[in-house]
């Protein structure tokens, strides 16, 4: 949405003409397959989401989501030398069953490329990715009063030492307070306009995909917060899923925007297997 | 085969040379006698044997016969026919003034050449358009634009919505060449494409070959768009102009040095941002706005009647800026063109023509938000020099040939910054240099009354030229290994060989057959990652990576006059291949500062289809209908899973209508009718969740369609009484007459909340753009 705001509104405010109805698509339905959100992080162990995709122009409803989970999976990672076997758990909230895998039995480390082999009704998918060497921020801080309408929010800012290097792939998470890590709005960069410089930069507040979004506050935080950055270094593949997916979400509405297919990196699926080299900074923001 | 035909082209252009000196020549210029403008297609021609020629681009003719008394017949549409009689027993020199008929304003539209010049000569697909004609039909606020007169004739089609862009026998936008005074203009569009760069004022002739292109031109493989502006009025001063809803318009015209050099000035800016200023002058807003202008300028200078010179240019600038609390943008984008040109007669039968080019089209972007700062530049600049002969060694030959060259330099998107002191430069980033030439030769022979044949060829090259660094992206996304060019350094060249060729045959007086075909390549590339043509879009060179875009063309017509040529009809079908089409790989996201060619793939492309046409040229009632069936493809090995797709804009029907009617000597009534399948497009196909977000699953490429798009214009012209010193008149237009709900975009609304109800719908949503839109429009001369 952000990136074609500019377009949207010029476009909008000198075609005030424009109207829209609805209208109902008679489209076939997709093939059916399987969808992995599944993570492996510095530290931590391999877990993962398996669902399916569904017809487009359906109600999402309780009983859509419960049906979307696939259960009774064949899930395993193999990290070079141990394969590791995913039990499925699963976790009743608000009537949805969500099912997820995960095994203490592995912990992921910088460096080593872990893959993916999943078999579940009737369809096999595989997949890798890397965690990647650690890049940490160098420090971050907050500045005041960037919003006059706004005085009890801050900005946060960040430092990075770039290496020389181009290559660099990053995603970032914040938590304020109690709550967990939340991605931003464009979550990941690349440094190909920043290689090798000291930079400092703004890092807009984690937002809650499920809140709606107010755009006069969004990515600020507020006076009083405890405020963690989770820095996580990313492979170019990971990298790629979540920039493909943050542009086919933001540009959904624009006129001018093409359809984005999603680059996944599951072989025969959909979906996302990643690595993360976490790194983390606090900062307590006084009254 | 290839090497042959140069050779007899060769051969009988000497041979020619030779047996010419049996003859004696009729040649001169062909002007408005009132505005002393040049008249470009003119017809001459001898009345007993209605052999004879069209003036050129300049108003020159030329015409070679054996020793006699002919009648000689000049006509232009618009204008008194006047015969001569002359004794032809030396080389004659014979310019002639057309008087106008009166009120030649409304006699109205697209007159398709002399009288049945559509059936007897050996042109194929061309279209030419008088500015002055299109000016009683509706146009949308007004404004009157021959992009989109253009769009209704038979195998050209719109794009979306109103926008000015065109797309020619399944081509895309990138592959027409639309030239002003032989300057190539890059974007043709103000506005996001809603308006042509050409103001109509400022524009005399305007001609579109859709097939059959001539060796003369190259570099663009489905057509090309030449635009020619008004050289001015040579005898007497005048000012016109017009105000509309949302631009106004002003042309001076006048002597320098009456009867030798005169001078066009053409102005209009758009008001929009004027007009809201009020409304947001006490907003945060209050800065933000939008406008876009053109400035046409030429001028002229006869030295004698052999030599003659002339300077045009252009310049155009959109505008827009948005303004609010943190935030300060601000978007120049546009064009400017020069030309230089030097006309010169060695010979009542050789005629010359030398130009230098320059032109620059950019796209500028400059954004700051507190102490971030970050500007954007894209663009691309030429040079070039071209000179071309005309030689006409004989009523039934007809010769041209030239060299030209250009250099161009591509900048392509490259960002820098500034984060309170630390500025940022990115690297990788590299401009892009090249040089571009051509050598043609193409000769029009007529064999018999039967048989007339017009062959070409043309050889092309492309060379593209360091300083360049190319970097090679390994499989992880680091850079792995480079390679750097020096200054002019060969880095890769291409080469054409481009045989055009056309054949006429008559059956009987007013039916003829006619056959074409041709193969050019185009080395330069605008991908576009929209569906639409915009200023963002960026011109990118034939390279190590990028290879030259092929195009062949095969047609077959017939063309047949009624009622004494009164209405001229003709059938035409064509099958068209391209290879190495362009676009971006699955899942490209635009990203700054990164070489654009390394995110493309290439593919082939193919289109065929039927045209049926029938034009009314004369008598109150003018007008045409066109109707094209066409089919439309494209395959890119790494797209849609390898599978063959529609192309966006592979409509299968479309219907035009067009027809003006004058009422009395003063009021003119004019419609338009536009009938279209709808557009293709990619549809969702099913949807699936990570991390709370709904993700889109998108279905195959442009296996969708929207409804069709279908729409009535009307327009009512009235034309006031000459007074003493001005006269003037009114437009009233009426856009999208019955208010159809077009489809221009879909989107889809999602609507409830993941985690506080989990119940979603999904909505698609269809948005249309213009309603039935009034306007009026006044306009005036002095």
């Amino acid at each position: 949405m952000k990136k074609h705001s500019f377009v949207l509104l010029s476009f909008y405010s000198l075609f005030f003409f424009s109207c829209e109805k609805n209208i109902s698509l008679d489209l076939p339905e997709p093939e059916v397959k399987l969808v992995v959100e599944g993570f492996i992080e510095s530290g931590s162990f391999p877990y993962l989401f398996l669902t399916k995709n569904s017809a487009y122009y359906s109600t999402f409803s309780l009983l859509e989501i419960n049906n979307n989970f696939v259960h009774g999976a064949i899930v395993k990672v193999f990290d070079g030398t141990d394969t590791v076997t995913l039990q499925e758990f699963i976790i009743d909230t608000a009537g949805v069953q969500i099912s997820v895998y995960y095994s203490v039995g592995m912990i992921g480390q910088t460096n080593k490329t872990y893959s993916l082999h999943i078999e579940a009704e009737g369809m096999v998918v595989d997949a890798f990715t890397t965690i990647p060497p650690f890049v940490p921020l160098d420090s971050i801080w907050v500045v005041y009063n960037e919003k006059q309408e706004f005085p009890d929010k801050v900005k946060l800012m960040c430092r990075l030492n770039d290496p020389p290097q181009l290559g660099q792939y990053v995603r970032y998470f914040t938590k304020a307070n109690s709550q967990g890590f939340l991605p931003g709005l464009n979550s990941v960069f690349d440094d190909a306009i920043i290689n090798g410089t000291i930079f400092d930069f703004p890092l807009d507040k984690g937002y809650n995909r499920n809140d709606s979004i107010d755009f006069d506050s969004y990515g600020f935080f507020d006076k009083g917060d405890t405020i963690t950055v989770k820095w996580c270094n990313i492979d170019k593949a990971h990298f790629n899923f979540w920039r493909t997916l943050e542009f086919s979400v933001g540009g959904q509405g624009s006129p001018f925007a093409s359809p984005i297919k999603i680059k996944s990196n599951i072989i025969g699926g959909l979906g996302i297997w990643g690595g993360y080299a976490s790194t983390f900074k606090t900062i307590i923001v006084p009254q | 085969m290839k090497k042959n035909s140069v050779l007899i082209i060769l051969f009988t252009f000497l041979f020619q040379l030779v047996i010419a000196q049996n003859k004696y020549t009729l040649s001169g210029y062909v002007r408005d006698s009132i505005s002393g403008e040049s008249l470009i297609a003119a017809s001459v021609f001898v009345k007993s044997n209605s052999q004879g020629a069209y003036t050129n681009e300049y108003g020159f003719y030329s015409l070679s016969l054996v020793m006699g008394t002919y009648e000689i017949v000049y006509s232009y549409v618009g204008f008194k026919t006047i015969t001569k009689t002359i004794v032809l027993d030396v080389d004659t020199r014979m310019n002639i003034n057309l008087p106008s008929s009166a009120n030649t304003l409304k006699e109205i539209v697209v007159e398709i050449e002399k009288k049945d010049g559509n059936v007897q000569n050996s042109e194929v697909g061309k279209y030419e358009l008088q500015v002055e004609k299109i000016k009683t039909l509706p146009a949308i606020f007004g404004e009157v634009d021959i992009m989109k007169i253009i769009q209704l004739l038979p195998g050209v089609q719109g794009g979306t919505e109103g926008t000015s862009g065109f797309y020619v026998r399944g081509g895309g936008p990138d592959q027409n060449l639309v030239l002003l005074d032989e300057a190539v203009v890059y974007n043709t569009g103000h506005l996001f494409g809603f308006f042509s760069v050409f103001n109509a004022d400022a524009i005399l002739n305007t001609t579109l070959y859709k097939g059959g292109m001539p060796a003369e031109y190259g570099g663009r493989i489905s057509s090309v768009l030449d635009i020619n502006m008004k050289e001015g009025n040579s005898k007497t001063f005048h000012a016109s102009g017009g105000i509309g809803l949302i631009a106004s318009r002003l042309t001076l015209e006048g002597p320098i040095v009456k009867n030798k050099s005169s001078f066009m000035l053409s102005g209009r800016r758009t008001y929009i941002d004027v007009l809201l200023k009020p409304f947001i002058s006490k907003s945060k807003f209050d800065g933000s706005g939008y406008y876009f202008y053109d400035l046409n300028a030429k001028a002229n200078y006869t030295f004698s009647d052999k030599d003659r010179v002339f300077l045009s240019g252009y310049f155009g600038r959109d505008v827009f800026s948005f303004k609010n609390d943190d935030i300060k943008l601000s978007i120049p984008w546009g064009n400017a063109t020069a030309t230089v040109r030097w006309n010169h007669l060695f010979n009542d039968r050789l005629f010359m023509n030398l130009d230098a080019i320059y032109n620059d089209y950019h796209f500028e972007l400059g954004a700051t938000q507190n102490d971030f700062e970050i500007n954007m530049y894209s663009g691309i600049k030429d040079r070039s020099a071209k000179i071309d002969f005309s030689y006409y060694p004989h009523i039934k030959h007809e010769i041209k040939f030239g060299v030209n060259t250009t250099y161009h330099i591509f900048l392509p998107s490259s960002i820098t910054g500034r984060s309170g002191d630390v500025e940022f430069n990115p690297q990788r980033i590299e401009r892009k240099y090249g040089y571009e030439s051509g050598v043609f030769l193409q000769d029009k022979y007529t064999f018999s009354d039967m048989i007339e044949v017009n062959a070409g060829l043309r050889v092309s090259m492309f060379e593209q030229v360091g300083p360049y660094k190319k970097v090679f992206i390994g499989f992880s996304g680091f850079p792995e290994d480079s390679i750097f060019y020096k200054n002019s350094e060969h880095i890769k060249t291409y080469y054409g060989v481009e045989p055009r060729l056309i054949l006429k045959v008559s059956v009987g007086k007013h039916a003829s057959i006619k056959t074409s075909y041709n193969l050019s390549k185009q080395y330069l590339h605008l991908v576009s990652n929209n569906g639409t043509t915009l200023p963002t879009d960026i011109w990118v060179p034939s390279s190590i990576v990028v290879k030259p875009q092929i195009g062949d063309q095969y047609s077959l017509g017939y063309f047949r006059n009624f009622i004494g040529d009164k209405i001229e009809t003709s059938v035409e079908i064509y099958y068209k291949t391209l290879k190495n089409q362009i676009e971006f790989r699955e899942g490209y996201t635009p990203t700054p500062n990164e070489d654009i060619e390394d995110n493309f793939v290439f593919g082939t492309g193919d289109s065929k289809g039927i045209e049926l046409y029938i034009n009314k040229a004369k008598g109150r009632l003018t007008g045409w209908v066109s109707y094209t069936l066409a089919f439309t493809n494209r395959h890119f090995d790494d797209l849609n899973d390898g599978n063959s797709f529609p192309y966006r804009y592979d409509r299968r029907n479309v219907l035009s209508v067009v027809a003006s009617y004058k009422i009395n000597e003063h009021w003119t009534l004019a419609g338009t009718f536009i009938y279209q399948t709808g557009i293709a497009f990619t549809t969702s196909e099913g949807k699936y969740i990570i991390e709370g977000n709904i993700i889109t699953q998108y279905g195959s490429t442009n296996g969708f369609r929207m409804k069709a798009y279908h729409r009535a214009d009307v327009s009512l012209t009235y034309e006031g009484r000459k007074r003493k010193f001005i006269q003037d008149g009114w437009n009233f237009s009426v856009y999208n007459l019955y208010n159809r709900k077009n489809p221009y975009f879909i989107y889809d609304q999602y609507e409830g909340q993941f985690l506080v109800d989990p119940t979603i719908t999904i909505q698609a949503k269809q948005v249309s753009l213009f309603p039935i839109i009034p306007s009026v429009t006044w306009n005036f001369k002095f």
